[in-house]
């Protein structure tokens, strides 16, 4: 205890000491003050007005804190800022603007500028302020109070933190370089991500010219080639240019970069944004491939306007036609116009596209020099958004070497068919030329048989004439060259022979014409035949390959009118048909020896169609054969005996060029019909039957 | 002679039957319009000779004469067809004997009926039949050559099928290459390969040659040939006959024909060297003591001669009718008076005479028509003779 109160009793000791210390210093300063203030009371009360009205007027905040922590004077802008009243603030702990103590860092003897703090204002908000002290004196000199000037911040706070968001979330890799040797500092989420680095902090630890091929695509060093851009970029303040990057993982990309120049702690640096391309040149390229394909095009492509203006032509056009680019800009595809299609053709082709549908058909044209030329022809509208028709794209195959080759095809199979026809009809030809040549014999023999007759006839005769005479002598003459004839037997071949002889000439002259109406080629060109002759006729060339096996049995409809027709085409057609048809038979009937079998063929006139209905009594067509017999070079013949051509030509024939229908009707075992239509007013006028 | 005409188009009947008329004293002329019909009338009726048509409906021409040539063969088998493209065809197959196409000449057709009765006459002869009775094995249809007829039958055989089938014989094949390289085909390239050979001379005259090889190649294996007898010689004057022959005709079936009945014209002799060889040498000595032709001595001695001999073998291997006919009467060939045209035999008969350098008859000749060709023949003939040095077997 004694100890305790030793020490208690120091302890009073020292305080008292200072409180009298205090006091004394106390008085002092009421001594001054007042004496100051007295003083001054007169001098001084202009000033401080003066001053407080410089305080107001700022627009900046300020406080003046004493060095207990008390806010000792605020001015107005202050009061607007926090939106507390000045009475609240006056006397109110600073510590409590700040949010925590830490203001005993900043209220010290020592001046401080340019800290970012944040007030807590009445309402509870932080506001973010750039803060100054200033140490307060008082007349001793001693520093009392520190008056805390604060600018707000928010709005550069709100743009800071934008950018930084900006910087953050931007797809372009931003980075910064600085000097000397122009290293990374820093670089944005996108750059990691764009250079496959772990984060920041390792992607700055490469150079640029690991970020760089060896090469640029112009061939240049990359690591001197981008000291180069620097420069540029140094001197004038920005340069954009296009790059080619290496990512880390080794993949090289496309680029844009854009170098800028920023100071900062009062040296140069540099901003860069890389763009990575890849993507907008894979797009490009994209373009690029789809542009080069329609100027590759064996196709003529051509792009009007709705109004039908060309705006642009492929080289294929131009080789085709004769006309350049340059010369087909702006004019009128009416340029390649031949005038074959009639004004009703291109009225529905207009009718068709500005419709916003799809036309497609073939065109007869012609090009720059005159030459005609035939094209089958797809014209598509291009609609934009809003549906409305922006282009017209006319994409143009020229078929006239294809024309000329199925032309060709056509003919060889005719020739084909003419070839196997021929043996036949030589031997059509040769039957009745044997018999007439035998007949001719039989006469010659007979008609000198005859003259011994009429010889000794004649003797007779003038016997009688000179004296009524009959020498017995000249009477047994007469008689055994009259045995010797056989003059019955003469008397009635002779006639027989004769009527035989012409009925064959007759055949002959008959099956000749029918070949040469059959063969003789039409030229393309449509004539008004009559159907049921035509059909005849081939019937009579055909008829050494059916006769054999078959009776034809014909059932025409006279009141069939003459139509327009390829003549030798059609022919061609019920040639190929009847052909097929005795084969079927000849299956059928283990080529004819089981017996005949029966070609029915039947004509109709069938309202605006003409029908020739082909039957046959053959083996029949399996129904997925009957599928295919139209095909080209589908055949079920063994190999040697078909060629798979003969339908196939029928069918481009009859639908192609006349506009009609061929169909079967048949099923196994009980033969098979082919029935053809053909309009009896001929091709409609169709794109198609015009050109033919 | 009754002759049966078959033809589905009955004018042609009528025509041929009026154009005939004058020899019906000759010839008694049955017409029918079927092969069903034909086949009918020659079980009851004895015909000598069968004229058809090819393509008929029902039963055609092939098919009638399959039946005829087993149910009746000595019928003489006749085609007369319109269509002249089947001939080629229908000759590999040995079921016609003579092949005649629409329109046919009133005389054609009779002098080939004449002529196939007279080939008839000649084959049917009792003393042929007699010595042929006697020879224990002739020979049957050389294999390779059998094998090529198959194969031809196939439209779709090529050079390289033939040549395959030729090559199956190693020698053979040697003996045709020496053939067609010797001075007797003048060829400026030498043939080494045989389907080279092949399309170079074409299928029938390769087919004759390897006849003539396979039945050259017989013969010489016989060991008791004549002292007298020479198959080389025999050869070489088969083709140099062959040569002229073929030479004498234009058309391809025609030159076919002849060198082939040239070829073969002396096939007797081969068969009598082998088979009879002691009657052959005994007709030599007869032929060089009287110094008659041998054929006339044969038929002294034998009543037949190696003419005939060979034309009954070719006809039983049945080979067309043109070339048996040239075997059998190169020695007597027929007169104007009998036929008008120049046939295969006539060619082979004028041929062999002009490499024997015997006598022209240039009568003979004029008939036919052919004596402004005699010259160029005849050097040919002499040209060839130059070659005689060479070996061939």
């Amino acid at each position: 205890m004694i100890v305790t109160n030793f020490s208690t009793e120091k302890i009073l000791t020292r305080r008292l000491d200072r409180a009298t210390k205090r006091i004394e210093i106390l008085e002092k300063m009421i001594e001054t003050t007042s004496r100051d203030l007295f003083l001054a009371n007169q001098q001084t009360i202009q000033e401080k007005e003066y001053i407080e009205s410089l305080l107001e007027s700022m627009g900046v905040s300020l406080i003046v804190v004493s060095h207990d922590g008390i806010i000792r004077q605020v001015n107005a802008e202050t009061i607007r800022l926090l939106g507390y009243p000045a009475e609240q603030l006056l006397g109110k702990q600073f510590a409590e603007l700040l949010g925590d103590n830490r203001f005993e860092e900043l209220i010290t003897d020592v001046a401080f500028s340019q800290y970012e703090w944040a007030y807590t204002a009445h309402d509870g908000r932080k506001i973010p302020v750039l803060l100054s002290g200033t140490p307060v004196r008082n007349k001793a000199g001693k520093v009392w109070a520190t008056s805390c000037i604060a600018v707000d911040i928010t709005q550069r706070k709100r743009a800071e933190g934008q950018f930084k968001v900006m910087i953050e979330t931007s797809a372009d890799a931003i980075m910064t370089l600085a000097p000397p040797d122009w290293s990374f500092t820093s670089g944005n989420p996108a750059t990691v991500v764009m250079f496959r680095s772990r984060d920041e902090r390792h992607f700055i630890s490469f150079g640029p010219a690991q970020l760089s091929p060896e090469y640029q695509p112009d061939g240049q060093v990359s690591a001197i080639k981008s000291q180069e851009m620097i420069k540029l970029a140094l001197r004038k303040g920005s340069h954009f240019f296009e790059w080619t990057h290496r990512r880390l993982d080794g993949q090289i990309f496309p680029a844009t970069v854009l170098l800028a120049r920023f100071e900062f702690a009062g040296e140069m640096q540099l901003l860069a944004t890389v763009h990575d391309i890849s993507e907008r040149r894979y797009t490009e390229d994209q373009l690029m491939r789809l542009s080069k394909a329609v100027e590759y095009a064996n196709e003529s492509i051509v792009i009007t306007d709705p109004q039908g203006v060309i705006q642009y032509v492929n080289p294929a056009f131009e080789k085709l036609t004769g006309y350049t680019l340059r010369e087909a800009i702006n004019q009128n595809p009416r340029i390649l116009k031949s005038g074959v299609q009639s004004a009703e053709f291109y009225a529905n082709l207009w009718q068709t596209i500005k419709n916003g549908h799809v036309w497609s058909g073939r065109i007869s044209n012609r090009a720059k020099n005159g030459t005609a030329f035939i094209e089958d022809v797809t014209i598509s509208p291009i609609v934009d958004d809003n549906g409305v028709i922006t282009n017209f794209v006319a994409v143009k195959k020229d078929i006239t070497k294809q024309i000329a080759l199925e032309t060709r095809a056509l003919q060889s199979q005719k020739l084909e068919s003419i070839g196997q026809l021929a043996a036949g009809i030589a031997h059509e030809i040769n039957t009745p030329i044997q018999f007439v040549g035998d007949n001719t014999v039989f006469l010659q023999r007979a008609f000198s048989s005859l003259i011994p007759v009429l010889e000794t006839g004649r003797q007779l005769l003038d016997g009688s004439k000179q004296d009524g005479k009959i020498a017995p002598k000249a009477v047994l003459a007469a008689e055994i060259a009259y045995k010797k004839a056989k003059i019955g037997f003469l008397a009635k071949q002779i006639p027989r022979a004769v009527e035989q002889s012409l009925e064959g000439i007759e055949r002959v002259a008959h099956i000749v014409s029918a070949m040469k109406e059959f063969s003789h080629p039409s030229q393309g060109m449509m004539q008004s035949i009559d159907l049921n002759h035509a059909i005849e006729t081939t019937l009579t060339v055909a008829r050494n390959e059916w006769k054999y096996v078959a009776d034809m049995e014909t059932d025409f409809d006279q009141t069939l009118p003459a139509m327009m027709c390829l003549r030798d085409e059609f022919n061609q057609v019920i040639l190929n048909i009847i052909v097929n048809a005795a084969h079927a038979i000849s299956d059928n009937t283990n080529a004819g020896k089981d017996g005949k079998g029966v070609i029915r063929v039947v004509t109709r006139c069938d309202g605006r169609w003409a029908e020739v209905r082909i039957s046959d009594s053959g083996t029949g067509i399996p129904e997925e054969v009957q599928q295919r017999v139209f095909d080209p070079f589908f055949t079920t013949k063994k190999v040697g005996l078909g060629t798979g051509q003969g339908l196939a030509i029928a069918r481009s024939v009859v639908v192609d060029k006349h506009a009609g229908t061929i169909d079967i009707d048949s099923a196994v075992g009980e033969g098979a019909t082919f029935i053809i239509r053909l309009p009896i007013h001929g091709v409609e006028n169709t794109a198609k039957g015009s050109v033919m | 002679m009754k002759i049966l005409f078959v033809d589905d188009e009955p004018r042609i009947l009528e025509g041929i039957e009026r154009m005939l008329f004058h020899l019906t004293d000759e010839w008694d002329i049955i017409c029918t319009e079927s092969g069903e019909a034909a086949l009918e009338i020659l079980d009851n009726e004895s015909c000598q000779v069968l004229v058809t048509d090819m393509r008929m409906p029902g039963m055609d021409g092939a098919a009638l004469l399959q039946e005829v040539c087993v149910h009746h063969p000595d019928v003489i088998r006749i085609i007369l067809s319109g269509h002249a493209e089947l001939e080629s065809a229908l000759r590999v197959v040995p079921v016609a004997h003579q092949f005649l196409t629409k329109p046919c000449a009133a005389e054609t057709l009779v002098e080939t009926v004449v002529r196939s009765c007279r080939l008839h006459k000649t084959l049917k002869n009792r003393e042929l039949r007699k010595l042929i009775g006697k020879l224990k094995n002739l020979p049957s249809v050389p294999r390779i050559y059998s094998e090529l007829g198959t194969a031809l039958m196939d439209p779709a055989m090529d050079a390289q099928g033939v040549a395959q089938i030729i090559s199956q014989d190693p020698a053979m094949c040697a003996k045709v290459l020496q053939l067609v390289n010797s001075s007797f085909f003048t060829r400026a390239a030498h043939i080494s390969d045989i389907s080279q050979a092949v399309v170079l001379l074409g299928f029938q005259m390769i087919k004759n040659l390897v006849l003539s090889v396979e039945i050259f190649h017989l013969s010489a294996n016989t060991p008791k040939l004549p002292e007298e007898f020479h198959i080389e010689e025999l050869q070489r004057h088969a083709l140099s006959t062959a040569l002229i022959a073929k030479d004498m005709f234009s058309g391809r079936l025609q030159v076919d024909d002849a060198f082939m009945g040239a070829m073969l014209h002396d096939i007797g002799k081969l068969i009598l060297a082998s088979e009879a060889p002691w009657e052959l040498d005994n007709a030599l000595k007869l032929a060089t003591e009287e110094t008659l032709p041998v054929f006339v001595a044969e038929q002294r001695l034998m009543g037949v001669s190696h003419a005939e001999i060979g034309a009954y073998l070719l006809g039983m291997w049945g080979l067309p009718y043109p070339i048996v006919e040239a075997v059998a009467n190169h020695h007597n060939p027929m007169q104007y008076s009998q036929c008008t045209t120049f046939g295969i035999p006539e060619a082979v008969h004028l041929a062999n005479d002009l490499v024997n350098g015997a006598e022209i008859d240039s009568g003979y000749l004029e008939d036919f028509g052919v004596t402004q060709k005699l010259a160029a023949w005849r050097k040919q003939a002499e040209d060839l003779c130059l070659t005689r040095g060479e070996n061939l077997l």
